[in-house]
């Protein structure tokens, strides 16, 4: 097996990261499982994307704003854009969702709870190894995620 | 031949630059030439960032914000959306062939989605023209570090410090070209944590992913192997830009018309260059990248001071 080279640096004593026989090319079952659902999820992700959109450019499931008339708006910032065509914020898009447009987010939403779908699969697998550093890191960035999700971080328009 | 692809590829991606700020500057142009110019544009994209190696997102906004009419705004909420699909169609692959380490993301994770929150809430309260220059320096910065960095295939590093020793940080991955395994471990993990908070505000900010500058990082500073510090990149880009990506959906900044689009030009395009990896010579795709940054960084710049 080969190893990563180390030099002296001139400060500490030099090491060489040895051919330790407890590592090895294969994947632990934690990374192998996150790999896998990030996989799945985001595929599905992706499918609802495409179908929500071919509804929306085929001016189904009558639209707030009609792709048609988009032209007027995206060229405002988006304060401007939520005054004109009073656009939700935070979740309560959820409560428009049978409109094209709006239906289109879901797809994107579930995109951005991907990775915390892994995570909180992550944070079981570290709890029951007892590997309590990662837990808790894996345990903060949930919360995080969630809280970004959640909507308590408002930018003043 | 190659020198013919990409001669031509250049000239498509040039023709449809062309075409779109043509188009944008004609009153009366069908509303379904923008989504479909975007796809086309995106596709590009996404086959030279999958050549280059970098996320398609440092491309994506530059580009788009100087050829589409759209407002930044949405440009910097897509190119979250961007980099989270890209790095979400690529992750896995790196994941499950030990390219990436899990253990190596999560900590660095952490603190970057968090500042990533940060970056996104400055990102929407400055001043778009503020922001533009800001841009314009970044892309531009980009460029240069694209031409003077030498990353490492393997490097040699000191002892592992006392962090990342606790943390237990390294793995083994299987180097095809050797047919060996190779050990890895990192050093100048706090260092590191700290570099990783100031790119998580750049990428919540301007809405880039941050590949560009995650690779030099783990792979300069922290010592990881070059297929590492790359697949690790991938996949703490799902984590990092997550933050930052909410905060733009939370605020309305993501339009659908835009977003959807560009997410599925760019992965379709990335799938088309991961393909073109075996006929294509690193060096020609680097030039081009480079050539592309320079010039959206200094058209952001100008648009940025009024002369553009």
């Amino acid at each position: 097996m080969n190893s990563q080279a180390s030099v002296s640096n001139g400060h500490a004593p030099s090491v060489v990261n040895t051919s330790d026989a407890a590592l090895s090319s294969m994947v632990s079952p934690e990374q192998n499982r996150y790999a896998n659902i990030l996989l799945v999820c985001s595929w599905a992700g992706i499918g609802i994307m495409a179908v929500t959109f071919i509804l929306y450019m085929a001016g189904l499931f009558n639209p707030m704003v009609a792709p048609s008339q988009m032209p007027q708006y995206w060229g405002l910032s988006v304060h401007e854009y939520a005054k004109l065509t009073n656009a939700p914020s935070g979740w309560s898009w959820l409560t428009m969702v049978s409109h094209a447009d709006y239906m289109n987010l879901v797809g994107l939403a579930f995109l951005g709870l991907v990775s915390v779908i892994g995570y909180i699969t992550l944070f079981f697998n570290y709890s029951m190894k007892k590997d309590i550093p990662y837990a808790i890191m894996v345990g903060l960035e949930i919360i995080i995620i969630l809280s970004a999700a959640s909507g308590v971080f408002h930018v003043a328009g | 031949m190659i020198g013919q692809f990409f001669a031509h590829t250049s000239s498509i991606f040039a023709s449809t630059s062309l075409a779109v700020a043509n188009a944008a500057s004609t009153p009366g142009m069908p509303w379904w030439v923008w989504p479909l110019a975007l796809m086309v544009t995106t596709f590009f994209i996404g086959i030279v960032s999958a050549l280059a190696g970098i996320g398609g997102s440092t491309l994506f906004v530059p580009i788009i914000s100087s050829f589409f009419p759209f407002n930044f705004d949405f440009i910097r909420g897509t190119g979250l959306f961007v980099a989270l699909a890209c790095s979400l169609s690529a992750g896995p692959k790196l994941l499950k062939a030990n390219m990436a380490s899990l253990r190596l993301v999560i900590p660095l994770a952490l603190l970057a989605s968090s500042s990533s929150i940060a970056g996104a809430y400055l990102g929407l309260a400055l001043p778009q023209n503020i922001l533009k220059i800001l841009l314009g320096v970044l892309i531009t910065g980009i460029a240069l570090v694209f031409v003077v960095s030498k990353n490492s295939e393997i490097p040699k590093i000191g002892r592992p410090d006392s962090l990342a020793r606790y943390l237990n940080i390294g793995g083994a991955y299987y180097e095809s070209s050797s047919g060996q395994d190779i050990n890895w471990t990192v050093w100048r993990l706090p260092q590191g944590l700290l570099l990783f908070c100031v790119i998580g505000v750049i990428a919540g900010m301007f809405g880039i992913g941050a590949g560009w500058a995650n690779v030099p990082v783990l792979n300069l500073l922290l010592g990881a192997p070059l297929k590492i510090a790359v697949g690790t990149s991938m996949s703490l880009l799902a984590i990092t830009d997550t933050s930052a990506a909410w905060i733009y959906l939370n605020q309305g900044a993501v339009l659908a018309i835009i977003t959807i689009p560009s997410v599925l030009g760019i992965m379709l395009g990335s799938r088309v260059g991961v393909r073109l990896l075996n006929i294509t010579k690193p060096k020609s795709i680097r030039y081009i990248v480079i050539l592309m940054l320079l010039f959206a960084g200094l058209k952001s710049l100008l648009d940025g001071l009024g002369w553009g």
